[in-house]
Parts: C-alpha cells; structure tokens; sequence
C-alpha cells in the first residue's frame, strides 16, 4: 500500500475555507456573478472532465475563482471501476489540470463509465467481487502514484444489485481504503438513493460505512420515478436536497464530527442564491455538531 | 460484464439484453428491466443533452422532439470515445445528412458544421491578436503599404456555404428570432474566428472572402487585393480590426 497521507497538506485544510464552510459546484450560468458578489462558500467543486480544455471559458474562470476560493475537483470519467486499463492519456490530462489548480481534493467515483473506446456518460454499477476489487485497488494505485496524493472515492448511488456480488457494498469500500489507503467521499443522497431502491435501512448503511476514511461529504437532490414497480430513486442532482437527506447528513455528523460538505447541482439550476441557502443550512448543521462535540469534550 | 452491459444499452433486441439481466436482482423480469432502463436513460439523455449544447441552434430549428430522435440514432452509431463531451459530435453533421427524417432540410447538415466548428474554436487556447487600438497604430505608422503584411490568426477559418446558415445561426443569437427575410436558398461566406474567449462567425462578403483566403496563404497586402468592384478595402479593414482577427502588421 502506498501512502501520500501527507499531513501538513492534511492539517493546513483546517484553517481553510474548505474545512471550514460549505461549498457549492462550479457551473458556467453562475461564474460572472461568483466573481462580481464574491460569495461567502467555502470552496468550489469542478467536474474535471468539464475543464480540460485549452481555452475558453471554463479554464479562464476557473483561474479567477482559484485566485479567491479554495477548489476540489471531480473526476467524473477515470472509469476507475471498469475491466479494462484506465485511459492513461485521460489520466495525464486530469492529472495535469491538478497540478495546476492544486486542489483542496480530488475525488472519483466507485463506478465505470468506459467500456472498450466508448465512453458513456454515467456512472454504471460495479459487481462487489474479490476480482473487481483487486483491479479497482490497482486503479486507484494508479491514480493516487500518478496525483502523488491521496483521493477520496465516492459511494455509488445504483439502481439494481447484482446477482454475482459476493460481498456487501459497505464491506468493499472498507476494503478498498484498507488495501490502497484512498479516503472516501459519503455522498449522503446516494446512501439515501440508493438504500430507497434496495429496500435497505439508510441508518445500517451508515453505521457499516467505514466513516474514519471520510474526508468530504455530498448532498443533492434526487428525483422520483414513481411509475416504476417498486418506485425508484434517481440520483439527479437537479432538486434540492431533500428532507430525509438533511437528516441522515445529521445523523452522519454526529458520528463523525463535523465534516468539508459540498451542495452538490448538475442541472435545473436555480438562482445562485438558493445554493447558497442551502450551503447555509449545511453550516447550521456543522456548527451544531461542533458544539455537541465540544460538549462531549468538556 | 462491461461488453453485456453495452449490449444491453445499444441494442434493441431482447436477447442482447438477457445475460446480464440473469445478473440484476429483482422480483420479476419486469422489475429487473426496469431497473436496468434507469441507466440506459440515463445514458442516452444525457448524451443527448450533451449533443444538444454542442448543436443549440440546430435544435432551436428542428424543435427539441426531432433533434433528439436523430440524437439517439447518432449516439448508437458514434458513441462517444473520450470523457470530454465538447468534442462529440464530430461527425453528426454527416450522420444528420443521411438521416432521412431530415433529407428535406438540406441546409442541416452545413449547420451542424458550423456550429462544431464554432465550438471547437471556443475551446481552442486563446492567440494573441491585435487589439483594435494596436491595429490602428501599426497602420497609421506605415510608410509603404505597398510593402504591408497582415498576418490573420491562424485560427481563422474561412467557409464559403451554399446555404444562408450563417444568417440563420446569427438570427438565433437573439431570443426571438426573426427569419422572416432570411433566404435560407442564398449562400453566403462566413469567417469565423475567436474573439476573447468564444468562436464567433461573421458574414462576409464574396470579394472579403476572396481577400481573406489570399491572406491565409500570403500575408501580403498588395498580392491579396482582389479584383471585385464592391471591394472597398478601408471598410474591410475596420472591420477585421473590430473584430481583432489579425495575429500581427507588419511592413516588409
């Protein structure tokens, strides 16, 4: 197992807008205006993918957010749980776009999305098998010597299970982090996702989840197909968060203390200030959960 | 696994579909379907909307139902083979041409043209060119213009299309457009170049076009003119250095 547990990087994000207060995406409708108000977010979260190019205006408004805010990136197309090898060009463009912005995090998915050349656009289910671990282990071998950092791997949000799987999703993440020493992302609308279309108890998850390795949490919002039998819960990112979510996201604090969270928006985008409510909402929590801690400390 | 699964979402028939539905747990083969359609929607909307943001005028101009039909088609066809979406669609200005659904808008197909071009432009790293007061200065200190140079930015391109697509794109800059004088049987011959951090496109003239291609291959001036009598080279001149289009002025 490599090791880029890099603790004076690790313990300079305490003082940070990053660990300090609530972030929200970075989407193009809402860059002019991120520069004019300057608002009060701890930190931006880009997709990678969507700022690899050499010009334009992703990469431009990318630098002047840089110069004030604090960055996580994520990446959305490394395929880190597919069959075949990473995409080593992929790889080297992502890995130089952080070097440059030097992000707080870099994040990836336990998901793959490349099968062959073609790429699809989603973040598809993984059978939990001993085989698939292993090969995930060797990707993110790959992606933390090539960062030269530790990453955090998100939790999936799925919509079937498979027969094949041998072993329980909680218990697969917690492999994972033991043998290559990656952190995790809890992205709490997943849990909620995807427990909803497995019939499962979100609390049990949480309580199996292996919470130490937790470096950043996610919340959004998802939809409901509620045509389909059973209904099923669809990971959207275009709503807010939901009632249920904000509860778990408690729920989760007080087991883990408070913890970097980002509001998480990829479409049906609102008025910038309705993120920001909501990342308001995310700090009330947080400051809550510090007290409780504080409390227990005393 | 993999290779199931992209059968499972690229093809239509049921078997394709069966060896990895065996693998979903569910109640029912309905139940297990069902599941399995959350990502082949969620595949195929979102590369649909992907190709949409690539081709937003063509989608204004066939209406949202009509371009993703021919979406869906292209994406089975040409899935994407690289995570950066802005450059898909690379050949969807070929695919829309032998789309039969479409065969009657034979201007189509020189739309998605432009349009990609467009987007490549502005994803393309920014080239310093002159500014408007800079271009204004280098000419104002020429003493021969016989002996002047006028460098284009090499991202330039020049189209001449046989279709009025240009005025067509332009008119769909604006929220309601107006296509009551648009002939769109008129060619037309359009520059487009980067200006800040966008492609744009800019209607020439026949005689400008003529000019310009002169100058892409000899940046000089006096071999350039052309022959058209509605050339006026002052006029074309302003423009160009409006529209900051010259990589540098120079005097032999």
């Amino acid at each position: 197992m490599d090791t880029y547990l890099n603790q004076q990087t690790e313990d300079s994000h305490l003082s940070s807008g990053f660990a300090q207060r609530t972030g929200i995406s970075l989407k193009p409708s809402y860059y002019e205006q991120i520069l004019r108000e300057q608002p009060d977010v701890g930190f931006f979260e880009i997709h990678a993918e969507n700022y690899l190019s050499a010009g334009g205006p992703a990469p431009y408004y990318l630098d002047r957010v840089c110069e004030q805010y604090d960055i996580t990136v994520h990446g959305v197309g490394l395929s880190l749980g597919g069959e075949g090898s990473l995409d080593a060009e992929h790889l080297e463009h992502v890995a130089q776009l952080v070097e440059r912005v030097q992000p707080k995090v870099f994040s990836e998915h336990l998901a793959w999305s490349t099968h062959q050349q073609t790429f699809l656009n989603d973040l598809l289910p993984v059978p939990y098998t001993e085989q698939r671990l292993a090969l995930l282990c060797e990707h993110v071998d790959q992606v933390q010597n090539r960062l030269q950092r530790k990453i955090l791997i998100e939790n999936p949000s799925t919509y079937f299970e498979f027969n094949s799987s041998a072993i329980s999703e909680t218990e697969f993440i917690a492999e994972l982090v033991k043998r290559t020493g990656c952190g995790l992302l809890l992205d709490v609308n997943n849990v909620e996702v995807s427990c909803f279309n497995h019939q499962r108890s979100a609390a049990e998850y949480l309580h199996q989840f292996p919470m130490h390795a937790v470096g950043q949490i996610h919340l959004a919002g998802y939809s409901l197909d509620e045509n389909a039998q059973p209904a099923l819960k669809i990971d959207s990112h275009d709503q807010a968060v939901a009632h249920e979510v904000w509860q778990l996201y408690q729920h989760v604090l007080q087991l883990i203390g408070d913890c970097p969270t980002l509001i998480e928006r990829d479409g049906n985008f609102p008025a910038l200030s309705v993120l920001l409510q909501e990342a308001e909402q995310a700090n009330q929590i947080r400051r809550l959960a510090k007290e409780e801690a504080d409390a227990k400390t005393i | 696994m993999q290779r199931q699964f992209n059968q499972a979402l690229f093809s239509s028939t049921p078997e394709a579909r069966d060896s990895l539905l065996q693998d979903i747990r569910g109640d029912n083969m309905r139940e297990c379907n069902q599941r399995l359609n959350v990502y082949r929607n969620n595949v195929f909307v979102s590369l649909m909307d992907a190709l949409g943001e690539v081709f937003p005028v063509c989608k204004q101009v066939v209406g949202e139902a009509f371009f993703n039909a021919m979406a869906r088609q292209y994406i089975e066809r040409h899935p994407p083979t690289s995570p950066i979406l802005s450059g898909y669609g690379d050949q969807f200005s070929e695919f829309v041409q032998n789309f039969f659904p479409a065969q009657s808008l034979l201007y189509l197909p020189c739309l998605c043209d432009v349009e990609y071009r467009l987007l490549q432009l502005t994803h393309a790293a920014e080239v310093p060119t002159l500014s408007l007061e800079a271009a204004q200065q280098r000419l104002s200190q020429v003493q021969n213009p016989e002996a002047l140079r006028l460098h284009l930015d090499p991202q330039c391109e020049l189209l001449s299309v046989p279709f009025a697509v240009g005025s067509l794109y332009l008119a769909h800059q604006s929220e309601t457009p107006n296509l009551n004088q648009l002939d769109i049987a008129q060619n037309e011959y359009l520059l487009l170049a980067k200006a800040g951090l966008y492609g744009r496109m800019y209607l020439i003239s026949a005689a400008e076009f003529d000019f310009l291609s002169a100058l892409q291959s000899d940046p000089s001036l006096s071999q350039a003119l052309p022959d058209q009598a509605d050339f006026e080279l002052g006029q074309t001149l302003a423009r160009l250095m409006t529209w900051q289009v010259f990589h540098d002025i120079q005097e032999s």
